[in-house]
């Protein structure tokens, strides 16, 4: 294993521990979308895990067609994920954007682009993250392109939640909650441009990295701060004002 | 809505004579290259007026009507419609009870005349129809911008636009946005006191549900974020 996929392994277990947390309140029919997208991201955050993924995708015939599910499942992460923040915020209008048109429309024509770009592109070996195959501009594409839909979803919640956290009246776990959320946010929205970088520069798809996972963990501790205050007020341990 | 900055050099040069502004900037509370920056830039907020006036010993509003576009700022008691609004509901709701029993109440009673929702609070108290429609379009703003912005403290900007199209005392939204304190505003010092004894226990009544309403909307708000998150 090498350092990313240490770093995978670890966003992984954080995220899979979120998940098994909110796995009794699922079982009660509570919050059943966001449970899908926690499920989703792990799958795709195990996928990133190079013993993992060689299993996997040898399991699916070696041709890395567990890549391009990754990307797939990534953008259900964000319709499930980014619809249910919209909707926590009272924001019908939000919701609209993200789930129906113009939302829905660019995850379908993304998803289309980015396996139109993977059958274009030549991966006829297992390689995790198509490492060998970076030089391929089919490759970079088909990468630029699985964000679209994830820093389109980022760009109409990070408004909001700027402004959200910024609200007064609302208990301060909630404004961290925004806080963190809009953080991790706003660091998906170069994302497509950081991966049309490397055709530049080589080096950008470094930050890709850096700036994923770090998103990652900081939009999972908006529902974790969301799930405590949501735990501690049925014990009766948070006020209703701030 | 910022200050012109040429007119605050004007205004600053008038009433401290031969001060540098360094120490006009700590008396005021403020760095000293924020204030410069400021007059640099071609913009002053209305907070910097008041907190030099302030410092000076001088009346906020007296400074910041003579500036444009405050020209017609006028020290005012609050408008009966508004006055209300300047309580948080639980203080509120108690201190209807103690009108209702013929109990005395205090100004100290009240609590903080801005509190979290009161933006909001506000507007609806002024709203007659169609206050936000005017608003939005003065300010060429998004309904979804407007009502972020009541989320908050307003911004003297907003507040003044809503008191304008309300046709409420312009004195009452630099209270609303907490630059002017209510004695700085030109109300009586038990203002919201006079108002709760002034209305009929029906009026009154009738306030309760009012407020009653649009608390349970924000609590259901707050809720529906661990509702939905959680």
């Amino acid at each position: 294993m090498i350092s990313t996929d240490y770093v995978a392994l670890s966003v992984a277990l954080v995220l899979g521990v979120f998940t098994a947390m909110r796995t009794p309140s699922v079982l009660r029919g509570h919050n059943v979308p966001l449970w899908i997208a926690h499920a989703l991201i792990v799958v795709c955050l195990l996928l990133a895990v190079t013993p993992v993924y060689v299993v996997i995708d040898g399991m699916a015939g070696g041709s890395n067609v567990a890549n391009l599910v990754s990307h797939l499942l990534f953008n259900l992460v964000f319709l499930f994920g980014c619809r249910q923040v919209a909707q926590s915020v009272v924001r019908p209008d939000l919701v609209h954007r993200i789930c129906w048109r113009p939302g829905f429309a660019l995850m379908v024509a993304t998803s289309l682009l980015v396996a139109g770009c993977f059958v274009l592109a030549d991966t006829p070996v297992t390689s995790m993250g198509l490492n060998l195959y970076r030089d391929d501009a089919w490759v970079v594409a088909y990468k630029a392109a699985s964000f679209v839909y994830p820093a389109y979803c980022s760009a109409v919640l990070v408004p909001m939640l700027v402004r959200e956290a910024r609200s007064t009246g609302f208990p301060l776990i909630h404004g961290a909650a925004k806080g963190f959320l809009a953080l991790g946010f706003a660091l998906m929205i170069p994302l497509p441009a950081i991966h049309l970088l490397e055709f530049a520069a080589e080096g950008a798809r470094a930050w890709v990295d850096v700036f994923l996972y770090t998103a990652i963990l900081l939009v999972s501790a908006g529902p974790l701060l969301a799930f405590i205050s949501r735990i501690r007020r049925s014990q009766g341990k948070i006020k209703l004002a701030a | 809505m910022a200050i012109a900055a040429s007119a605050v050099k004007g205004w600053i040069a008038e009433v401290c004579p031969d001060v540098p502004l360094s120490r006009i900037a700590t008396q005021a509370g403020m760095s000293r290259i924020t204030l410069h920056q400021q007059l640099v830039r071609g913009n002053v907020p209305e907070k910097t007026v008041v907190a030099v006036a302030r410092s000076l010993g001088l009346s906020p509003l007296e400074a910041l009507a003579g500036f444009e576009p405050y020209t017609d700022l006028r020290p005012s008691r609050p408008d009966s419609r508004e006055v209300l609004a300047f309580v948080d509901w639980p203080e509120l709701l108690k201190a209807i009870a103690s009108v209702y029993r013929g109990e005395p109440i205090a100004e100290s009673d009240l609590g903080d005349l801005v509190f979290p929702d009161s933006s909001r609070v506000w507007v609806d108290a002024i709203d007659s129809g169609n206050l936000r429609k005017a608003v939005e379009e003065e300010a060429g703003l998004a309904s979804s911008n407007v009502a972020g912005a009541l989320r908050t403290t307003l911004k003297v900007s907003l507040a003044v636009s809503f008191a304008r199209n309300a046709g409420t005392p312009l004195a009452s939204a630099f209270v609303v946005s907490d630059l002017l304190t209510p004695t700085e505003a030109g109300w009586d010092a038990d203002e919201r006191v006079q108002a709760l004894l002034g209305r009929s226990p029906s009026d009154l009544l009738r306030l309760v549900g009012v407020r009653a309403g649009a608390a349970e909307k924000h609590v259901r708000r707050i809720r529906q974020f661990e509702v939905d998150l959680g």
